[in-house]
Formats: structure tokens, C-alpha cells, sequence
């Protein structure tokens, strides 16, 4: 009976209970997650669940371990956000937390573009009312930026779509061939990579997340950016230009988390470094890389989730997140200090955890195709890690300097969840087999993955050990200021008020000169323009100019 | 602030211990790295300086000994040093985009 049921109808049939619930409405959203959880392990990988749509054939169900996987830790981590909110009444957050992550689950399960596309808009409108639940007007300011990136990375999502349908004919979601891009396939993926939050379209997330409500922090940190990760494992791997974006977002995760000071914005930034770890085995393609991008997923939404959770806490608890006013409360918050670390170390691969078990395997992925350059920014993207979120988030969070903050220990569904979620990331660390099991299969030519080896331990604890060495001897230059880092958000937050400035001065200038015109005294105008400086003069010329190209290149962009 | 800004979280003693037990576990870690089981035969026979076990590239720069100390120490110093550059052009104060 249950082999058929897609598991996002589980979550969406919760999510319409919500406003009925009253006062079970904690126990729902905790109970959905749990049956989706075992819709997802009676999927057979012959399940299937068609619907007919304009002509279009839609498969909203196509089962592959690959998917099953994502579905697995997209159910397991909704339950374990879900104790984590126990406290959380507002059914606002319920309902859009339900839908994301059904949707999310419609995503990973789509065997066809057009479900899939629909799936994807349902996350990015859901995931919005996270922030917005949050009803301050950073939080609405930045919410309407979310969803302005994601309307735009859908827009280009849906264009590639079209164009691929009509070239194709096929709405089929199934591996591109690299040999055939067309520009249909380029813009699907560049769709893909806003969500997965690849540069040069990365800043939305540590835009937006940091001002989500604490619990809707949690969910976020998980969902968007790992089914980018799962679509293009699906739909891309093997595609070489992916090693290079992977390697650039591992690196420039670690600068700006490096340089952040609000503890929820360096959380965000490190998603961007570990999700580039994964993009970086898309490319390699490989099917070690590929079990090890799907693994890799897995523990990073757990450890994620866990440092998202300890955050979350201290957050709500002190009503502070940056790090030039927190410090000092490991004393009062002990077990969330301890639960943090733990996520902490797992993020920094440390053996016995579950980064470490999933990471070495990207890294041997990238080690047996022979690519030496990405295998050793990866490897530095490693140290890296420990050195921002290891150590450099617990450190400036619980420790440093004592501010004279006493807050209360996180409540107690707080600390039940991230306990659970801490078992789970040294229990995966210590016993990986179960992870390994319910991954894609390797072909029998192919060696099987081994984590522990001595070497592998040893050149890890080295890499680890001596940046942590670093921090230490160079807190002074990692000392916090109360700033923010101009990122790429710059351009439409800043870019577009210049962008107008310079538009509205030029219309006006048109408007000036065409009234002058009319009234018959452009000899009046033409005397008066001379008498302008020249820099003034130069300026306006540099204005028409520009607005003469865009006119011309968007001219030929539509007779094209 | 009040005065308790100033007061240190740890003692001088156990902030002595902690530094310590990171320089011995540094050390440790570049120790344990002679006891990595190896098969230097074969193409590899031939004695290099400072080559104690097998790299993961032909003629890669890996095989060196405590290459991943170096790498670890290295990244992180050039990663602070950057940022600390960068820092100076991208950092702004924090009410920038409310104006």
C-alpha cells in the first residue's frame, strides 16, 4: 500500500492539518517527518506516480538510490528539526517549513523537468516565509532579496527548460551529455547553481539565512542548496566546468567566513564552502565522487543542522549573534557548547566524525581521477574549515572573552534534538557502514572506500593539528570588529541605487533638453550645455552612451 | 563594559596546559606519521630526501614528509593574512546599506 505514496504528500497533508491541529500541532509536524521518513524507505525503485499536464506526461516519482538517499536525511533531519521547534507556536513556520521540505522532497523524486521546476518555485516561495516569520524589517528587507535571486535563478531555470523541451522534445530528467550542452542545458544549470549557492550568485544565502527566525535557520540551512547539489549530481555529473565552480566556492566560503563577525552569517558561508566540496565531485563525476558528494550531503546536513541548532539556542537564549557581543557562555550553556563542538569538529572533518568519513571520500575521488589541483584546494579548503568553523565559531562564541552575559541553558527540546543529531555525527563517524550501505552502488571493477587507514587518519589529524596551531598563534590578527563584508550583493543592494541615480540623471537631462526643444530655445540649451565644465559635459556623454548600447544590445537581443 | 570584559575566562595555568597539550599534539601528529605502513619498492625504490611514504601524485609534491603540517600551517596563515587584506576594502560599518 504504502509503496506508491509519495513521501512530500506525507508533508503537505501535515502542513493543511496545521491550522486544525491547535495545540498538537508540535506533535504533528514531528510525526510527518517520521512517516515520510518510512515513505521514503518502502519506495521501490520501480514506484512510480504520473500525472498529465498541458500534454506533458509528468513523473512526480522516479526512485534511484541516489535519490532515496537525499530522501532519507531530508526526512530524518525534518524530524529532528521538528524536536528542535517543539517550543515554536506559530503556525506560520509549521506550514512553510512543511512545504519546503516537501518540496524539497518533490525536487529529489521528479523524474521530469517540469514537476521538478514546480517543486523548485514551491521552495523558494515556502523558504521565504521563513525569513519573513521573523517580522522585523532586516528580515522582510532581506526576505524580498531572497526571493527576488530565486525568481530570477527560476526564470533561468525554466527559459533552459523550454528551450531544452523544444529542442529535445523530451521532458525527461536525465544526465546531460557535456559533448551536447545547448544553451537550453547551460541555462538549466546555471538555474541549478543559484541555489546551490555557487559564485558569482552565492550571496543570497548568507544574505538571507542569518535572518530567519532561529528555528527557521535550521530548516533553511539544509534544504535549497543540497537538492542543487542532488539535481546536479542527477542531471550534471562528470560536467569539468563543476570542479572549478566547487573549488571556488570551498575557497571563498573560507575568506568571508573568515572575515564575518555575526555567527549565523559564518555558519552560512561555510554551507557555501562544504556544498563546494560537492559541486566539486559533480565534476569529477566519477562514481566514487558521486557516492561521496551524496554521502557527503548527508553528514553536512546533520552537522549543519547540529551548529545551525547551537547557534539557534544562543541566539535565543542571549538575543545576540555577533561575535564582538557574545563570549563566555560556556559556562551557562554548557550543553549546547559541548553539542556545538561536536558539530564543529564533524564539519572540520576530524576523524570519528561523520565529516570525516564522507569528506576523505570526495577527496580519494579526487585523488583517483588524477586532479591534483582541485585534490589540493580541497585539501586546503579543509584546513580552512576547522579554522572558521571548528574553532573559530565555538571559540568566539562560548569563549573568548567574558561579557558579562549569564544566559539560561537551551530549552530542553533544544538540547533533546542536538543531542540526537551529535549521536548521530560521532555515530556515523565511528560506524559509517549504514551511511555506505543506502549509497549508489559501485560498479565490482571499482575498489571499495575505506576511511580509517592509518595514513589518511595521520595526514588528517596533521592537517587539522597545525591549523589549529595557526588560530591560536594568530587570534590577534582574527580579532572581531562590528562590521559587515560587502559581498555580491552589493551589486543589487548598492549597484541598483547607482544604476537609478545615473538612470534618473539621464532622464532628466532628455527631459530638459526635449522641453527646451519644444519651446523652440535648443540655441538656449546648446549655449548653456558649452557653458557646463567640461567634467560635467563628459558625464552626460558617458550616460548617453551607455544607455545608447543597452537600447542597441537589447535591440538585437530581440530580433535574435 | 563593565570590568569583567577585562577578566580572563581561563587561568594563566590552564591556558598554560591547553597550549601545551595543542604544541603536543602537533608533535604527536608529525611523530605518528614515521609509523605509516609503506611499500617505497619497486618504482619507488629509490631513496629521495625526506620521502617517507608514498604520495597520491606521480611526481606530485605530496610525498614530501610532514607535507600535510606544511599544508595545513601554510593555507591558514596565507587564508588570515588575505582576509586580514581584503578585510581592509570589504569590511564596512554595519549600518552601509541602511543609509
Amino acid at each position: 500500500m504504502m509503496t506508491d505514496l509519495h513521501p512530500c504528500l506525507i508533508l503537505f497533508i501535515a502542513a493543511a492539518l496545521i491550522p486544525f491541529a491547535g495545540r498538537f500541532k508540535s506533535w504533528l509536524v514531528i510525526l510527518a517527518p517520521m512517516l515520510a521518513f518510512c515513505a521514503v524507505a518502502q519506495l521501490s525503485d520501480d514506484a512510480s506516480l504520473t500525472l498529465s499536464f498541458l500534454g506533458f506526461d509528468l513523473d512526480l516519482l522516479r526512485v534511484s538510490r541516489l535519490s532515496k538517499v537525499f530522501g532519507y536525511i531530508f526526512t530524518l533531519n525534518a524530524f529532528l528539526v521538528f524536536i528542535y521547534s517543539f517550543y515554536v507556536k506559530d503556525s506560520v513556520q509549521h506550514m512553510a517549513s512543511l512545504v519546503y521540505i516537501g518540496s524539497a522532497l518533490g525536487v529529489v523524486f521528479a523524474g521530469d523537468m517540469i514537476s521538478l521546476y514546480f517543486f523548485w518555485e514551491a521552495m523558494a516561495v515556502a523558504s521565504t516565509f521563513l525569513i519573513l516569520a521573523r517580522r522585523t524589517k532586516k528580515a522582510y528587507s532581506a526576505s524580498m532579496r531572497y526571493i527576488m535571486v530565486h525568481v530570477f535563478g527560476g526564470l533561468v531555470l525554466l527559459a533552459g527548460i523550454v528551450i531544452h523541451v523544444h529542442t529535445t522534445g523530451s521532458t525527461a530528467f536525465d544526465a546531460f551529455d557535456p559533448d551536447a550542452a545547448s544553451l537550453g542545458t547551460w541555462l538549466i544549470l546555471i538555474g541549478f547553481l543559484v541555489n546551490a549557492a555557487a559564485v558569482p550568485f552565492s550571496s543570497w544565502l548568507p544574505d538571507a539565512y542569518p535572518e530567519a527566525t532561529v528555528t527557521g535557520g535550521v530548516v533553511l540551512s539544509a534544504y535549497t542548496s543540497k537538492t542543487a547539489v542532488y539535481v546536479l549530481l542527477q542531471g550534471f555529473a562528470g560536467w569539468d566546468v563543476l570542479i572549478g565552480v566547487g573549488c571556488v566556492m570551498a575557497l571563498y566560503g573560507i575568506l568571508y567566513a573568515l572575515l564575518e563577525n555575526d555567527m549565523r552569517r559564518i555558519l552560512a558561508y561555510s554551507i557555501i564552502n562544504q556544498v563546494g566540496f560537492m559541486v566539486c565531485a559533480a565534476g569529477i563525476g566519477t562514481e566514487l565522487a558521486i557516492r561521496g558528494a551524496a554521502a557527503h550531503a548527508f553528514c553536512h546536513i546533520l552537522y549543519k543542522s547540529l551548529l545551525w541548532m547551537s547557534a539557534g539556542a544562543v541566539l535565543f537564549r542571549t538575543g545576540k549573534s555577533k561575535c564582538t557581543e557574545l563570549g563566555g557562555i560556556y559556562r551557562y550553556m554548557r550543553w549546547t557548547f559541548i553539542f556545538g563542538t561536536v558539530g564543529a569538529l564533524a564539519i572540520s572533518g576530524v576523524p570519528l566524525t561523520s565529516g570525516f568519513t564522507s569528506k576523505t571520500m570526495i577527496v580519494e575521488a579526487a585523488v583517483n581521477a588524477h586532479l591534483f589541483w582541485p585534490w589540493l584546494i580541497l585539501e586546503i579548503a579543509s584546513a580552512g574549515v576547522f579554522l572558521h568553523a571548528g574553532i573559530k565559531f565555538p571559540y568566539f562564541v562560548f569563549f573568548n572573552q567574558d561579557r558579562g552575559l549569564t544566559p539560561k541553558e537551551a530549552p530542553r527540546c533544544m538540547l533533546l534534538a542536538m543531542g540526537l543529531v551529535a549521536f548521530l555525527c560521532i555515530f556515523l563517524g565511528v560506524y559509517p557502514r549504514p551511511l555506505y550501505e543506502i549509497l549508489p552502488l559501485l560498479s565490482p571493477t571499482e575498489t571499495a572506500f575505506e576511511p580509517y587507514t592509518f595514513s589518511k587518519v595521520v595526514t588528517q589529524c596533521q592537517l587539522l593539528c597545525f591549523s589549529g596551531l595557526v588560530f591560536f598563534l594568530m587570534l590577534p590578527w582574527l580579532k572581531r570588529t562590528s562590521t559587515i563584508v560587502i559581498d555580491i550583493d552589493w551589486v543589487y543592494r548598492r549597484g541598483t541605487q547607482v544604476f537609478s541615480a545615473i538612470v534618473a540623471q539621464y532622464i532628466e537631462e532628455c527631459d530638459r533638453f526635449y522641453q527646451a526643444f519644444a519651446r523652440g530655445q535648443l540655441a538656449g540649451v546648446a549655449s548653456e550645455w558649452m557653458q557646463l565644465p567640461r567634467s560635467n559635459r563628459v558625464r552626460i556623454h558617458r550616460i548617453g552612451w551607455t544607455a545608447m548600447i543597452a537600447v542597441v544590445i537589447l535591440g538585437v537581443l530581440v530580433l535574435l | 563594559m563593565s570590568a569583567s570584559v577585562q577578566k580572563p575566562l581561563l587561568s594563566i595555568k590552564t591556558r598554560r596546559w591547553l597550549w601545551i597539550s595543542l604544541y603536543a599534539a602537533c608533535v604527536l601528529s608529525l611523530i605518528m606519521e614515521f609509523f605509516i605502513p609503506q611499500d617505497l619498492h619497486g618504482e619507488h625504490s629509490e631513496h629521495h630526501f625526506m620521502v617517507f611514504r608514498h604520495g597520491h601524485f606521480e611526481g606530485g609534491i605530496d610525498h614530501y614528509a610532514f607535507f600535510f603540517a606544511g599544508l595545513g600551517f601554510l593555507s591558514c596563515v596565507v587564508a588570515i593574512v588575505l582576509a586580514k587584506i581584503v578585510g581592509k576594502w570589504l569590511k564596512v560599518r554595519e549600518d552601509y546599506y541602511d543609509d
